[in-house]
Order: C-alpha cells, then sequence, then structure tokens
C-alpha cells in the first residue's frame, strides 16, 4: 500500500499474538475448545487496554489499533430520511436485527472485510482498520447506493425498477472498493480516469462474491447487482463482465449501454463522461484475463489489478496506463505467461499497452514504458538487470 | 417557465429525461416549482456542482423563464435542499402529464 499524505506513517503493533488472532478466538462457537471464545474477548480487551496504557505511559495521543484484523461494522437506519449516518442499529457482534436490510449490510460488509483481509492482507477501507459504516433505508423509495467519502449508503428501492441495493453482495462490495480506491490511486470520477475508478468497484465486487462463494473464474457469472431489479423489468443485473450491454434490455430503463470494445467508447458528458458505461471496456478485459489465468480469479488476476490499484494507478491515469500497469504486475508476478495473458485480454478490448506511433514526447515515453513493460514481462531481463545492478 | 432535467449516473448509470411547461400545470405545482426555483437562487448558481463522488445520481438542470436561460449540474451530494425537491417533482409532475 502506498503511503498517504498527510496520513501518520503506520505504527507498528508490538505484540506476540496478534490481535486478530484473539479475535477470530472471541467469535468461536465450537463445543471442543469451551472458554477460547471468552479468553480471546478478554484477551482482545486486555490488547486495547495495554495498547490504551503504553499510549498514556507515553503521554502520545492513542492510535487506532492497527493490523487487528477485525472488522469494526455499523449499520445505520436513516428511517427513510435524509440525514446521515442516522440511527445505530447493529454493531460489531451484535446478534441480528431482524431487519433484512440491516443484516444483509451487515453480512456483507464482513464478507467484503474478509476478502481483502485474507486475499490481499488488507485491513479495512484504508488498510488501517478503518471502522466500517453503512446506512440503510435511506429516503424513500431511493434508487441508489453510494460511497459518500466516509460511508456506504443504501437505497429501499422504489419496487417499481429496483429492489432494495443491500441484496446483492457484489453491490455492497462495490461500494466498499470506491473507499479502497480513494485511499489508493485516488482515480478522478470523471471520463476514463473515473471509468477505471467504476472498473475497480465491479472487479473487486465481483470477487467479493466469488470468494465468498468460493467459485471459480469459469463457473462464476461475472454479473454485477444480480436480483436487484424489481419483478418484471426484463434484465439480469446491471452490468455484465463476461458480456458487457447485455445486461437489461425494458422499455422502462432503456438498453444496457456498456461497450465491450475501444471502437464502441461512448462520449458524453452525462453520467460523469459515461463512467458507468465504458467502464465495460476494463471489465471485459478483467474477465478475460481472469478466464484466461484460470482457477480462482482473486488468486492471480485479482492480484495483478489490486497491485496495479494500490502500487500504480494514480489520480489522472486512462485505460492504457492500466494496461500498462497490470502487465507489468503480470509480468512481474507470473513472468511471460501471466503477461502474454493479460496482453492479451486488453488487446481483444482495443486497448494497447504499448504503442509504437506518434512522434514527440509523449510517444518516445509510451514507447520506453510499453519496452520496460515487455522487459518485465521477461524473467531474463529481470536476471540480465539484477547482474548489471550487483 | 421550462424545466428541463437530465438524469444520469447511479450505481446503474441509467439515464432519464424530463421536460416540464408550468404554464400547462395546476396552480399549486406551478407556483412550488417557481418557489423552488427562487429558493435555491437557480439563475445565480454556479453552473457546476457536482461532487464527483462515486456513484451518486447526477442532474443536469436547464431553466427557461422570461428571457433568461441557465443550466446547473449537481447530484446527490447537493447541500441545496430545493434543488433535489425541485428535480424530485419535476419527475413526478413529468410523469404524471399527457403526453
Amino acid at each position: 500500500m502506498r503511503p498517504n499524505a498527510g496520513t501518520p506513517p503506520r505504527p507498528a503493533l508490538a505484540a506476540i499474538v496478534p490481535p486478530h488472532v484473539f479475535a477470530h478466538m472471541a467469535n468461536l462457537s465450537d463445543a471442543r475448545w469451551p472458554g477460547l471464545a471468552s479468553r480471546g474477548r478478554e484477551s482482545l480487551v486486555l490488547s486495547d487496554e495495554v495498547r490504551a496504557g503504553r499510549c498514556a505511559l507515553l503521554g502520545v495521543t492513542p492510535i487506532r489499533a492497527e493490523g487487528s484484523g477485525a472488522p469494526k461494522r455499523t449499520v445505520h437506519d436513516a428511517g427513510n430520511g435524509f440525514t446521515l449516518p442516522g440511527r445505530a442499529v447493529r454493531g460489531e457482534g451484535d446478534p441480528p436485527s431482524g431487519d433484512v436490510s440491516v443484516d444483509e449490510a451487515y453480512d456483507a460488509l464482513g464478507a467484503t472485510h474478509r476478502y481483502f483481509l485474507e486475499v490481499h492482507g488488507r485491513d479495512s477501507i484504508d488498510g488501517r482498520g478503518l471502522p466500517l459504516v453503512a446506512t440503510v433505508h435511506y429516503r424513500r423509495a431511493f434508487n441508489n447506493a453510494f460511497w459518500n467519502g466516509h460511508q456506504m449508503v443504501f437505497g429501499d428501492g422504489d419496487g417499481e425498477i429496483f429492489g432494495r441495493f443491500t441484496r446483492s453482495l457484489d453491490i455492497i462490495g462495490h461500494e466498499l472498493a470506491h473507499g479502497v480506491t480513494q485511499y489508493e490511486a485516488g482515480l478522478l470520477y470523471f471520463g476514463q480516469s473515473g471509468a477505471l475508478n467504476e472498473h475497480m468497484s465491479d472487479v473487486f465486487g465481483a470477487l467479493v462474491q466469488q470468494h465468498t462463494l468460493r467459485q471459480t473464474a469459469k463457473k462464476a457469472n461475472w454479473l454485477i447487482g444480480a436480483g436487484l431489479w424489481a419483478e418484471g423489468i426484463k434484465g439480469i443485473a446491471l452490468r455484465s463482465m463476461k458480456a458487457p450491454g447485455t445486461a437489461y434490455d425494458d422499455p422502462r430503463i432503456g438498453k444496457d449501454p456498456q461497450p465491450a470494445h475501444m471502437k464502441d467508447y461512448v462520449d458524453t458528458l452525462d453520467d460523469n463522461g459515461g463512467v458507468h458505461i465504458n467502464s465495460g471496456i476494463p471489465n471485459h478485459a478483467f474477465y478475460l484475463a481472469a478466464v484466461g489465468f484460470g482457477g480462482r480469479a482473486w488468486v492471480k488476476a485479482g492480484k495483478v489489478w489490486y497491485h496495479a490499484l494500490t502500487e500504480v494507478l494514480r489520480s489522472t491515469s486512462n485505460f492504457r496506463a492500466a494496461a500498462r500497469a497490470t502487465l507489468e504486475a503480470a509480468g512481474r508476478e507470473f513472468g511471460l505467461d501471466g503477461a502474454r495473458i493479460v496482453s492479451d485480454a486488453w488487446r481483444k478490448v482495443g486497448v494497447e499497452a504499448k504503442t509504437t506511433a506518434g512522434r514527440g514526447k509523449r510517444a518516445k515515453r509510451a514507447r520506453t514504458a510499453a519496452r520496460r513493460a515487455r522487459q518485465l514481462a521477461d524473467p531474463r531481463g529481470a536476471e540480465r538487470r539484477h547482474r548489471r545492478a550487483s | 417557465m421550462r424545466i428541463h432535467v437530465v438524469r444520469s449516473g447511479g450505481i446503474a448509470g441509467l439515464r432519464s429525461e424530463h421536460d416540464l411547461d408550468t404554464e400547462q400545470l395546476p396552480g399549486a405545482d406551478r407556483e412550488r416549482l417557481a418557489d423552488l426555483v427562487r429558493s435555491a437562487a437557480f439563475f445565480g448558481l454556479a453552473p457546476d456542482r457536482s461532487s464527483r463522488l462515486p456513484d451518486m445520481i447526477l442532474y443536469r438542470v436547464r431553466i427557461e423563464d422570461h428571457g433568461r436561460a441557465h443550466e446547473v449540474l449537481f447530484d446527490d451530494a447537493c447541500d441545496e435542499p430545493s434543488l433535489l425537491e425541485l428535480v424530485e417533482r419535476v419527475a413526478e409532475l413529468a410523469k404524471a402529464m399527457p403526453h
């Protein structure tokens, strides 16, 4: 994870048993280990006290426990009003509330947190254990879900076009991933960088779902927001990463406008420059890469894309930059075969990671980057560089 | 007064458009819309008030009134409740109008 300007350096937690082990123990209900859960809970409290005491002794402001690995969820109810976050109705470790939206949000936040921690070693949205805050029942018949820079917000849907937005695990993963992007690449929400922002949320939303269901890339449906349309709407989901442009077609909502190739890129001022439209292009590239790698998508393709998001991409990155970043990461992680899979995926959607066209500084920079990508993709190149350096 | 609203974005990225001539509306509805436009000080607003936050529903509103015309872009993160009520009412009234 890249350091964020303006945030304190990541503090080291000097403890032999990491807090997430205690957290896991605290949640145990296995009859074979009676007492383990209560000891876990005691240890968690104790380690918090020790941490606070250590800070008091040193005379410094207490810091948030980092890397505890346990989610800190709170689900609020806006009571169909505009005020956020609303009334807290379920906190971490509380039993189910009986309100289906509250409980779906709580469970999905847990699944998303688990995905990022287990697969990418990332503790929450900021990588530092940020509490996860969600609000349900926002406004009346509200047809949307969004990340407002601090928390996730879910509407109930109007029952005519949409049902409740908490029904879909990948949608909750999508919203939380917007938070991750905010703390990492910070992709500007307009035009191609905005479409990449949307794309990253679709990628990690889909991966959260597949990871929870333990699906392979081949078995997964690659749909975003399946089951969100109200009864009677002709559609299977909001978007399809496997076949962009085919998720819905209904007179009340129109036809899915997503392209799967750069030749169909939509230039528009609406939707912040078509961020939910043109994300179909990188979405399809990710799908092709995931299927190309085979197996479970989060193991290879997910790792490559996560690296690009957290280490390479910047706020104004475009599709070509994303192609280059993922190609480089695939080459580094999975050698020439990996680089070829990712390169082919982007080429099939009309995005070239390398260019030889044009003159001037920009073209020269692009050629240098492409050459570097090819070198990185070639393990022999890495050996040569290593020999030169040593 | 003519009000044209283009709605786009949101997590689903759906687009819809509504056009309303307030002269065709019953007096109470016409007055309420005029109040909302006045209360938002619409003709003095900056043309782009969008937050660029993810998945917000985006509204592009153009109003023509007595020879003046102005267009404003904003979204659900907007801190001016009159604007949000305006687009909600326009959508409701436009749907109810005979085509």
